[in-house]
Formats: structure tokens, sequence, C-alpha cells
């Protein structure tokens, strides 16, 4: 007896509950027929041994029944753990992406390994579905995109592998999953997961969107907030000088025969001075948009480094009288390829900024030298106020001034517009306190022409051809 | 050295700049004649026969060397141009067209009038002598002599000619292009390496901070002028 329990136990537990039962039939037959007399027949002798075999064969019924149901549940339960294992993993994956390729990609790669098949993401793009990212070497056929726009309208019949990504404030696309060969639909457990993933996948994709708003929001918002405070600095910049001339002149204006002919001429050096500024001021802006816009076309040529000082210390003749300058440029100094007037104004800038920060009497120095690889190095140095050293690399930036310093006058834009016009030639400019105590030095570091060593050899012999001619 | 009354034409289609050239050149005698557009300046120029033009750059109706062209195919007058910052190469345009010097606005009185002054010395004859001196700085053509503060210079022949060019045109700029062909010949047009090299022993030689030239004056993106206390 105890035999026939495990056959039919193994056979309901192997193959099934109709095998088990006909396992517990046979068994009960094959006992029939072998250990109940009358051995060998099918006939029964007595009603006892009949009640035995039908009440073997209801227990083995049941413990077939029994068994292959907690088989069924068996499967279905570890059907559903992996179900929500695939949920899970899908969910943990999109939590960790916000960018929207990224995104796309984690539904697509979840979905086909998921489903074992093929899957595309459809996004709603100015109202129109288009593809966004599809599962690799898989192209939608027509009939697939077809399927797509209806599930798209609404329309749930037709090809069921189809979802509609929608999340409570709208639709965002469709997602398209297919199996591997085309045929074959899911179980309605699978239907369900993919539903799940269809929300889950909507959610992340209505996250991604609404980061990448945020984000352009909070951009704007900085951008406008800059630019406001930019037009106010530069209001009051243009004003400022504006105010001077005004006064200069409508005083000349109504008040000449009051005023003493020294009186007079100051007005007039004042409104002059004023009106420099004001020159200045305006280039500089200049300057500022075309880097800014991206305008800044170089018009490039060789030039000596001693040329380029001449003409910045020209154009600040006039500030820098009585200051002593020292200029030290090795006489083997290289030609740098640059814009002229443009880097003029680098070192008029840097000029101008050591002529402010420092007393009258204490000295500019001007040196150059060349570094390793060919790099031209011009240092602008002053013995004046220095830096605070936390601020340092922040005196490039745009309309940065040193707090402590904010009675002398200037607009905070040297620095940057030189900062961008030497970095539009692909050199460096940074500035260091001198190791030795007060004042600051600014270099500014420039790539060497490379022609000019060919160049010098040209020119001596040129010059030694015509000289003979001569 | 004092200017008689000039004849003046003024090219100008901002009033407010034909109001400034008129009122400061008036102080000093000269006489301005004032057009709005190039067409006009022409016509005026035709007409008026002046001394000198002043012409701004910025016209409506034409280019500013398509009038330096116009106005060179019928005389042979000092066109002094007016233009911004950062126009260089409708500065060069004009100059090699004929302009004979410019200005860049915003500009003063004094400037100008130095230029006006360095303009006109090219045309009279008289005023050519062969002996400049200004500022510490001799240079006798007629000797091929060289002084600075007393002490004479020796330069290379291709650096004399040079500066001889420069005194020539003392005052005036020459574009690149004019010094190369000048001193070089015409071939040499491109060679910048030439004039930058030449310019900068020049300087070392003649200037007492080469750095920070008194004489040989740059002018960035346009040329070289030599500088004189006129």
């Amino acid at each position: 007896v105890m035999l026939y329990l495990v056959v039919v136990v193994i056979a309901a537990v192997r193959y099934g509950q109709n095998p088990a039962v006909w396992a517990s039939l046979l068994s009960v037959l094959a006992f029939n027929l072998v250990f109940v007399p009358p051995y060998y027949t099918l006939t029964v002798a007595e009603a006892e041994y009949l009640l035995t075999f039908v009440s073997l064969l209801g227990v083995g019924v049941v413990i077939s029944t029994l068994t292959a149901r907690a088989l069924v549940q068996e499967q279905a339960a570890r059907q559903r753990e992996r179900q929500t294992a695939a949920l899970y993993a899908l969910s943990r994956q999109l939590s960790g992406a916000i960018d929207l390729p990224q995104v796309a990609q984690i539904i697509v790669a979840q979905t086909s390994l998921t489903f074992k098949g093929h899957s595309a993401l459809y996004l709603l793009v100015n109202e129109r579905l288009e593809l966004f990212q599809a599962s690799a070497a898989f192209e939608p056929t027509a009939q697939d995109e077809a399927a797509v726009q209806r599930c798209f309208e609404g329309d749930s019949g037709g090809n069921g592998h189809g979802r509609l990504l929608q999340t409570g404030r709208m639709i965002v696309g469709v997602l398209l999953q297919l199996p591997v060969d085309k045929i074959g639909s899911l179980t309605p457990d699978q239907e369900q997961l993919l539903d799940s993933f269809a929300s889950q996948a909507a959610l992340a994709i209505e996250r991604s969107q609404l980061a990448q708003e945020a984000q352009e929001a909070q951009l704007l918002a900085e951008t406008e907030k800059l630019q406001a405070a930019l037009l106010n600095s530069i209001s009051h910049d243009l004003r400022t000088p504006l105010a001077s001339i005004t006064g200069s002149l409508s005083s000349l204006r109504n008040d000449r025969h009051l005023l003493s002919e020294a009186a007079q001429q100051e007005l007039i050096r004042n409104a002059a001075q004023e009106a420099n500024r004001l020159n200045q001021l305006v280039a500089n802006l200049l300057d500022m948009t075309r880097l800014e816009g991206g305008h800044m076309q170089l018009n490039l040529q060789l030039v000596d480094v001693q040329d380029l000082l001449g003409v910045a210390f020209m154009q600040l003749d006039e500030r820098l009288t009585g200051r002593e300058v020292e200029i030290v440029l090795p006489d083997d100094l290289p030609p740098i390829e640059v814009d002229f007037s443009l880097m003029v104004q680098v070192f008029v800038n840097l000029l101008d900024n050591a002529h402010k920060y420092s007393a009258a009497e204490r000295p500019i120095a001007v040196t150059s030298h060349i570094e390793h690889q060919g790099e031209v190095r011009i240092a602008v140095s002053d013995y004046g106020v220095g830096i605070p050293a936390a601020e340092i690399d922040r005196i490039f930036e745009k309309f940065y001034r040193i707090t402590q310093w904010n009675d002398i006058s200037g607009t905070g834009l040297g620095l940057s517009i030189s900062k961008g016009i030497v970095e539009a030639h692909n050199g460096r400019i940074w500035a260091q306190n001198r190791p030795e105590g007060e004042g600051t030095i600014v270099t500014v570091a420039l790539p060497a022409a490379a022609v000019h060593r060919l160049e010098r050899e040209e020119i001596v012999s040129e010059t030694a051809t015509l000289e003979r001619h001569n | 050295m004092n200017m008689e009354a000039l004849k003046i034409v003024g090219i100008d289609d901002e009033w407010p700049i034909r109001r400034f050239l008129q009122t400061a050149l008036a102080a000093h005698q000269h006489i301005i004649y004032e057009a709005a557009s190039g067409a006009e300046g022409v016509a005026a120029v035709i007409q008026q026969r002046p001394d000198v033009v002043i012409l701004d750059l910025g016209l409506p109706d034409m280019e500013g060397f398509e009038v330096t062209r116009r106005l060179r195919e019928c005389t042979e007058i000092p066109i002094i141009i007016l233009s911004v910052r950062e126009r260089e190469a409708d500065k060069i345009a004009a100059l090699d067209a004929g302009a004979d010097d410019y200005l860049t606005k915003p500009f003063g009185v004094g400037e100008l009038l130095a230029r006006i002054r360095a303009a006109m010395r090219r045309v009279s004859p008289t005023n050519l002598e062969p002996i400049l001196e200004s500022d510490g700085l001799l240079v006798d053509m007629a000797h091929r002599l060289v002084k600075v503060n007393g002490e004479e210079v020796s330069l290379t022949p291709t650096e004399y000619d040079l500066l001889r060019t420069l005194v020539t045109h003392a005052g005036k700029v020459l574009t690149h292009h004019q010094l190369l062909q000048q001193v070089w010949g015409s071939g040499y047009g491109d060679e910048a390496h030439l004039l930058r090299v030449n310019i900068s022993n020049l300087r070392r030689k003649i200037e007492p901070q080469p750095a920070r030239p008194r004489y040989i004056l740059t002018e960035p993106g346009v040329g070289y002028r030599l500088f004189v206390d006129l």
C-alpha cells in the first residue's frame, strides 16, 4: 500500500494531475491483479477489498489533485515572484535615471529582457508620435506603427502588445512590445505585468521631462537675474560720467560770468576727462558684447611685443605721467600672432589696473620672457595694494570688484574682457601676489608664432642681399 | 607752424559732427563747405576746389574708399578720413585708394589740426626741406645723416630708407603696404615681417625708450607714422 501511495505522489509531482489519477487507477488495478485473491484477475472476491480499492483510488485522486494544485500554486507564486522582480528591476533602474535618453534606454532594455522580445518606445513630440528608442536591431514595420497609432487613439482592440503611456497629467507616448517571432501573445499575468511596466515607464518619462523643464526654468531665471544686474551696472557706469559732463557744461553755460577763468578751465578739463572715461567704457562694453555673442573675429597678424606695448602705453599716456615704468624685454623675443587692437586692449586694461591700484610713486614693471615650448609670457606688475588670496581667481569674473576697494573707479569689466580676448587667442591669463610682499603680478601667456624661426633666417639673408645691392 | 586760411570741404552725414568741424575750424580762420553724402561731397569738391577734404567713412550712399577713388580721379588734394575704432579694413582701403590720413572718432580739434598740417606739408614744396628736426631727432637727407639728441646713429641702408620714407611723409600715416612698396619695391607688398623687424631695429637705434616710442608711432592694424612737432 505504501509503495502505491509513493508511486501516486511521484506521478502527481512529476507529471501533473491527470497522469497521477491514471497512475492511481492503474496501481489499484495492479494491486487488484497481484495482491488480492483471486490473484491475477480483475475481479474481486470480497466486498471489503472493493472498499479498500475505492478508498485507495479516492486517496490517490485527492493526493494527486492536491499535489498538482500545490505545484501549480508554487509555479504561479514563482511566476509572480519573477514578475515582481522584473518590475522591481525596472523601477530601481528608472529611479536612478533622470535624462530622457537614459530613461528610454532602460525602459526598452528592461521590456525586451522581461518579455523576451523586441520593444519600442514612442513618445509624443509636438502632438505626433515619434519613435524614440527601440531595442537592438529592431525596426518596427508599418503594421507595427499602425498598431501603435491605434493604441494611441484609444482603440484597445487589435494587437494587444501596445500600451498607452499615460500619467495623471497627460499622455506621454506608447510602449510597443513584440515577441521575437512576431506571433504568440501574452498570458494574462504578462499582460498585467506589461501594464505595470507601462505605468512605471510613463511616470519615469514624465519625471524626466519635468526635471528638464525645471532646469530650463532655473537657467532662465538666473540669466534674467544676471541681465538685470548687468543692465543696472552698465546704466550706472554710463550715467556717472555723463552726469559729470552735463553738470560741467551746464555750469559753463549758465554761470560763465560767475566763474573765474581757473574754475572754467577746471570744469572743462573735468568734462574732457569724463568723456574719455565714457569712451573707454563704451569700448569695453562693445568688446564684451562681441565676446559674449561669439562675434569676436580675430584679425591675426604677427606682432612684436614691443610694438604692442608701445601702443598700449600711448593710449594710457596721460594717466601714466610721472609714473616710473620699467620695461624689460629680451632681444630675441619672438613675435606673437594676435589681433593687434584687441591685444592692446588687454595691456591697456592691465596697465590701467596697475596704475589705479598702486600709489603714484611706486613703479610699474612690464617684463617678458620665453617659457618652454615657445610660449611667450608677458607680466605686468605693480607695487600696490595686492589682491586678497580668496579673490585672486574671481577678479576675472564679469563685473567683479574687490569689495574693499570700492572707492576706486572702474567697471569690473576690464579683466574679464582681457581674459576673454586672451583665451580667444588660445592663451592664458592669471594673477598672483608678489611673493616678497605687496603688489600684484598679472601674467599673459601666448603661444609663440610657429613661423618666426624660419622668418628670422629669411630676414637676415634678405637684408644682407639688399644691403649688397645698395 | 601757422597755416593760412584754408578752404575745406567736410563730408559727413551727421549734423553734430559737421557743426563741430564748422565751429572748430572757423576759429582758425578756415572756411568750411559742408556736404552730407558722398555724391554731394564730390560735387562740392569739384565746384569749390578746396585745399583739404575731410571725409567720413560712414556715409549712407557710398563706401568711403569709393568716394576717395572718385575724388582722386579729378584731384590730388589731401583727403583726411574720419572713422571709428575697429574698422581697420575700411581705413586701409581708403588710404590705399589715395586718402592721406585718418582720424578715429571721437577725436579732438588738436589732432584734427595736426593731421591737416601734416597733409598740407606734402602739398607745398617749399616746406619739403632736406632736414627734419623734431624733439631731439635730426634727419639730414642731403647728407644721409641721422642724429638723436646730438649723437650720430648708424643705420643699415634699409633702415635709413625706411626712416627717410617716414620723414618725407612726416606726420602722416603710411600703411604697411605703402611702406613696403616704397622701401622694398613692388612685389614686396605682403612681406609684413620685413617691415616689422626693420621698424623694431630702427626703434632700438633711435628711440630713447624703444618700448615707448616717441618718433615712430604704430597705427594699430594700419601702419606707421613719424611723429613731428608741427
